[in-house]
């Protein structure tokens, strides 16, 4: 294989796990498809270290005449993380394609930029309507009665709508869920002067069951248990980081609404 | 509360989560589909048994062996059915209760809730990890049968037809090649796929 499209091909890979952990994939699933493009296009030795803030790859292989061919190393640092599967899915798509059906590495390239350009499949207003029905019918789960049911709905829909622009704009992600908890707070608050039929707990639960980090937890456990420690870690401290922002927020209002003597 | 609106509850919250995470939208229905049955078996044996951990432990494995079956049948990675699956199950609730434990300077309770929340996320996480790695052995068994069916063809070609013989490195090359197709079929189950290799076989 010559020089340059060792790189390229290199460059792909690189490309193709980047999608992946940016959108929410696991870390061996990124791995695994690093080290299986590679294989496809004839690298004898590959290897994929992934954590939830880069990737590093280095690829080996002698050139035709055997003689030992220079060692390639790329590493990629990931800052912003978003959960999108559908990318995820599609990349995932696209690693049986090249490697089952020989994609030249240029129309592969270019599969790869289509992905990364498509927009999601739902948009912030669709993304914050669900959010919306999420958590008010998963409060009915807990029980809740009418009129809960209707303020989580039209609570949850504006927390959500907000914390996805804020995302948007690249904020922190502490920054986002303190704001996210606080607003959760405040609308659960002042839904609850309504009626007296509404908890505010209730609420509020609803409200920050659409930020709570259940799946960096339970990805940060499973990577643990798998061996993939740093990313195990990694993830349960974004996981940590998170609820306590949320916490943060949520209390802060709590404890100021106590303190001028609103009861809960 | 009925069984079945708990389960239409479920249901519907399970999407609200999928579009959240972005799913693909023909996946949104089946996604909402692992939620909901996996929520009906959490609070059927939490019902049953009074115990969170054991019924969230259970939920996640049926979770789990759900999300692999759609994840053959759909051509799609199953985290897509996994994880707005498990997002009902996850202790959001234990999480929040902690944090008003903590405002109160209740500290035993918190740690009372807080250490249920870990136990729940540690219950979800085992629960997919064991099917998840039961599955992977599995499928290393097949891909290894389907590299020595790769060996099993090529003898036969090699009796009926001296001229096709392969040397070694190809043959290594063409079991390389059936391994693979056995890795992706178990990611995308194509059924033309296992047709062709079952007609490949007669022959």
């Amino acid at each position: 294989m010559e020089e340059i499209t060792r790189k390229k091909m290199l460059v792909l890979a690189l490309v193709a796990g980047e999608i992946m952990l940016k959108n929410g994939g696991e870390t061996y699933r990124v791995e695994d498809t690093i080290t299986r493009l590679c294989k496809s296009r004839g690298f004898k030795y590959v290897e994929s270290i992934v954590t939830p803030t880069g990737i590093y790859i280095s690829v080996d292989h002698p050139d035709e005449d055997g003689r030992e061919g220079p060692m390639h190393s790329f590493n990629k640092r990931i800052k912003n993380r978003k959960i999108n599967l559908e990318k995820v899915a599609k990349v995932n798509d696209f690693s049986r394609r090249f490697v089952q059906e020989g994609l030249s590495i240029g129309e592969g390239m270019k599969a790869l930029k289509s992905i990364e350009k498509t927009p999601p499949p739902f948009n912030n207003y669709e993304v914050a309507f669900f959010g919306g029905i999420t958590s008010s019918f998963f409060i009915l789960l807990l029980g809740a009665n009418f009129p809960e049911f209707l303020s989580a709905f039209f609570a949850t829909i504006f927390v959500t709508y907000t914390i996805t622009i804020l995302a948007e704009k690249e904020f922190a992600s502490f920054t986002i869920f303190l704001v996210g908890g606080a607003l959760a707070a405040v609308l659960a608050i002042l839904l609850g002067q309504l009626s007296p039929q509404i908890s505010i707990n209730r609420v509020i639960i609803g409200e920050i069951m659409v930020m709570v980090p259940g799946v960096a937890i339970t990805n940060g456990v499973r990577d643990s248990i798998a061996g993939d420690l740093i990313s195990g870690m990694a993830r349960a401290g974004e996981a940590l980081i998170v609820a306590v922002a949320i916490a943060f927020g949520v209390g802060f209002v709590l404890n100021l609404w106590a303190f001028i003597g609103g009861g809960l | 509360m009925s069984v079945a609106l708990k389960f239409v509850y479920a249901y519907i919250a399970t999407i609200g989560f999928a579009v959240l995470f972005q799913v693909p939208k023909k996946t949104l229905l089946r996604s909402g589909f692992a939620g909901a049955i996996g929520w009906s078996v959490f609070n059927l044996i939490n019902q049953e048994f009074d115990s969170v951990v054991v019924a969230t432990f259970l939920a996640a494995m049926v979770l789990a062996m759900i999300g692999e079956r759609f994840a053959r049948t759909e051509k799609q990675p199953f985290t897509v059915f996994i994880i707005p699956g498990i997002v009902p199950l996850v202790p959001g609730v234990a999480l929040y209760n902690t944090m008003i434990a903590i405002l109160e300077e209740n500290y035993n309770l918190a740690a009372e809730v807080g250490s249920e929340a870990i136990l729940i996320a540690l219950a979800i996480s085992g629960g997919l990890t064991i099917v998840l790695s039961v599955n992977a052995y599995l499928r290393k068994k097949r891909m290894a049968l389907a590299g020595r069916r790769a060996v099993k063809i090529q003898e036969k070609r090699n009796k009926l037809d001296k001229s096709r013989e392969l040397d070694p490195e190809e043959l290594q090359k063409e079991i390389e090649k059936t391994k693979l197709e056995e890795y992706y079929k178990e990611q995308f189950f194509d059924d033309d796929a296992q047709d062709s290799a079952n007609k490949e076989e007669e022959k």
